[in-house]
């Protein structure tokens, strides 16, 4: 490994940050995304006093109410707002800045790497993306169904006959997750394919009456042949209401088996959350992020099959009443996760205002150092809650955050000690934290501590945390040439 | 002694993102919203303070419990009875985070000085059995509050072990 390799990998890290950006749902709404951050009403809204800003869509009006630090988001015309504090904020057409801004990452990172860059496969990531740009993903073909093309080589559907081979090549298709942590497909090209491979593995019938139902559909639909040939299955249905609504599937057992799903798909993202805030590397926070937040996804769209199924008022067990009950309040939490997850995931592509931007450590220390200077509770619970609510920044950031804060409000030792125990643990993470491009949190970290023992005549911690910020140190530890 | 500040954090820290449920069961109907750390730390005294209840519940469960005869079981009563003002705190609709978080600080002073009693009444190392023994109390006791406040039942049995075993943990730390 030497110095060039390690700038590349940090231009690689840059160019999967925009690429997790625009590959969670899909490049184009990313587009519109990130022109709607930019919005100058947005900018505008004091956030601390009371309001709603008006979004109108095909749909109706949706709103962002906000009242002295609350905020939530609804469909309802919030009835104790007054007309004239809801602002109405009008469309913007979405650019195509994003994927010119993907284009010139990848080629700088080609110039500084040709092996970094066909390494990490950015040629094959880079011709998917174009795919969104190109007149073949026209809004008339979708739902995007490259998954199909991706999962070809798995084997042929229509000729499993036996439970055992569909349950083997359910199994093998789960590898679209790859795809989609590779950036190779799309959030919204793999997240009904997903949620209906949950849905046959948690089956109560066997898995070839599911396939059956699909072939009876389509006869009943096209016919026993069409042409000359056939009529068959190239590939299941993947929307899980298909199944769901099936007349073979009683009401109760529709919600339960549906819930069911979700729920094991919750539960995934939710350990995938979970993991993310303990990880020693932005990378690896972020792509596990990533994939909570499509399995967030996923379950939520088993949530809402279930509550709008046809069939939903016919239910009568207990336990699928019940069902019915939590799945309300576990599509209200998926969302906010999602939103949540997708807000982290942007704050460290497009720099928005409020939110620390944890891939460039001046930042991150500035956003710190600035709410301490202003108070060092309110810092406290600004990072706080950007750890605990906002999923922006894993543990070891949010301890170095309040690390510093401590020293900036006073407690100098306690705040240095704080530094030294998270430099330690990530020091033994150091060889993952380069190879995956992350910023350099540990020179920069030393370098502020023996400034801190400076300022404060602690001459011998200076001189070691002085050593410890050189360039020298940090090669050593990463075995650089 | 480490404060209830801190442990409250522990607490909000174990439940992260998943106190949404408090906000969704006490919020306005069919909202969507963003969750902050107000509601975490509020929440957090009030689970503290459930945790405090099964304890001193739990010492008078046991006929044998020594601690339990330190105690009283009359004085015992009347530090549960402080308690149960924050542990039965509803108000998390309030809007103003700035008034979320005041309350939250006061109940947190509220919530030390009852520790510090109890603890006066203990040597060290008796309280730290203390937090060790009658778990099961602690557990219903927080499981109840969990869902009572929006947690469903499968997420209360989860949480209730989880931050049982994070407030021993902190309660130790000494």
């Amino acid at each position: 490994m030497d110095d060039v390799s390690i700038v590349a990998f940090a231009k690689r890290a840059e160019a999967y940050r925009l690429l997790r950006y625009m590959m969670f749902e899909n490049p184009i709404d990313a587009e519109q995304l990130a022109v709607n951050v930019d919005i100058p009403e947005l900018r505008k809204v004091n956030w601390a006093g009371s309001g709603a800003i008006g979004f109108s869509n095909p749909n109706g009006n949706t709103y962002i109410v906000y009242n002295r630090g609350t905020k939530y988001t609804t469909t309802v015309r919030p009835s104790h707002i007054s007309d004239d504090q809801i602002v109405y904020v009008s469309h913007l057409a979405a650019s195509t800045t994003l994927w010119l801004r993907l284009q010139e990452s990848c080629r700088i990172l080609e110039e500084l790497s040709s092996d970094v860059y066909a390494t990490f496969g950015m040629k094959k990531i880079l011709d998917s993306v174009a795919y969104f740009y190109s007149p073949r993903s026209t809004p008339k073909e979708r739902p995007l169904a490259r998954y199909r093309e991706a999962l070809a080589n798995l084997g042929e559907p229509s000729t499993l006959a036996s439970n055992d081979a569909i349950r083997s090549w359910v199994s093998k298709c789960w590898s679209v997750i790859e795809l989609y942590g590779s950036c190779l497909l799309a959030g919204d090209e793999v997240k009904y394919v997903l949620t209906t491979l949950a849905l046959f593995e948690l089956s109560p019938f066997p898995l070839t009456s599911l396939f059956e139902m699909n072939l009876e559909w389509l006869q009943q639909n096209f016919g026993i042949t069409l042409g000359d040939k056939p009529v068959g299955m190239a590939f299941p249905d993947v929307n899980v209401r298909f199944y769901l609504e099936h007349p073979i599937v009683r009401p109760d057992l529709a919600v339960v088996w549906g819930t069911g799903t979700a729920r094991v798909l919750q539960k995934h993202a939710e350990q995938f959350r979970d993991e993310a805030k303990l990880k020693f590397s932005i990378e690896q926070f972020h792509f596990n992020l990533y994939l909570a937040l499509l399995y967030y996804r996923c379950a939520l769209d088993a949530y809402n099959v279930v509550l709008s199924l046809s069939k939903v008022n016919l239910v009568t067990g207990e336990r699928a009443l019940q069902r019915i009950e939590e799945a309300r309040t576990e599509v209200a939490l998926c969302e906010e996760h999602r939103v949540v997850i997708m807000a982290s995931l942007s704050a460290v592509v497009l720099g928005q205002l409020a939110l620390p931007n944890i891939a460039s450590v001046e930042e991150f220390q500035n956003w710190v150092a600035g709410w301490a200077n202003h108070s060092s509770l309110k810092a406290e619970l600004k990072i706080r809650q950007a750890y605990d609510a906002e999923l922006l920044m894993p543990k070891f950031l949010r301890d170095l955050a309040l690390g510093l804060v401590a020293y900036i409000s006073g407690e100098t030792k306690a705040g240095l000690a704080k530094m030294l125990s998270i430099m330690q643990e990530l020091e033994k993470h150091i060889n993952e934290a380069v190879l995956l491009g992350d910023p350099n949190y540990l020179s920069t970290t030393y370098g502020l501590m023996a400034g801190i023992c400076a300022k404060n005549g602690m001459e011998s911690e200076r001189a070691e945390y002085s050593r410890r910020a050189e360039a020298s140190y940090y090669k050593k530890l990463v075995n650089l040439k | 002694m480490n404060s209830s500040k801190d442990v409250v954090f522990a607490i909000t820290e174990e439940i992260g993102t998943d106190i949404s449920y408090v906000r969704r069961k006490h919020g306005e109907e069919e909202a969507a919203y963003f969750t902050g750390i107000e509601i975490g730390v509020l929440f957090g005294g009030t689970v503290l303070a459930n945790f405090l209840i099964g304890m001193l519940k739990g010492a008078f469960a046991e006929i044998t419990s020594a601690v339990g005869k330190q105690i009283g079981k009359s004085f015992a009563a009347k530090l549960i009875e402080k308690l149960i003002p924050v542990a039965e705190q509803t108000q998390f609709k309030e809007t103003d985070t700035e008034q979320l978080l005041k309350l939250a600080d006061h109940h947190q002073k509220e919530l030390d000085a009852i520790r510090g009693v109890l603890a006066s009444k203990l040597a060290p190392e008796e309280f730290e059995s203390f937090v060790e023994t009658n778990v099961t109390y602690e557990r219903e006791q927080v499981s109840i509050h969990l869902q009572r406040n929006g947690f469903t039942d499968d997420k209360a049995i989860i949480y209730s072990e989880r931050l049982v075993r994070r407030i021993q943990q902190e309660l130790k730390t000494q």
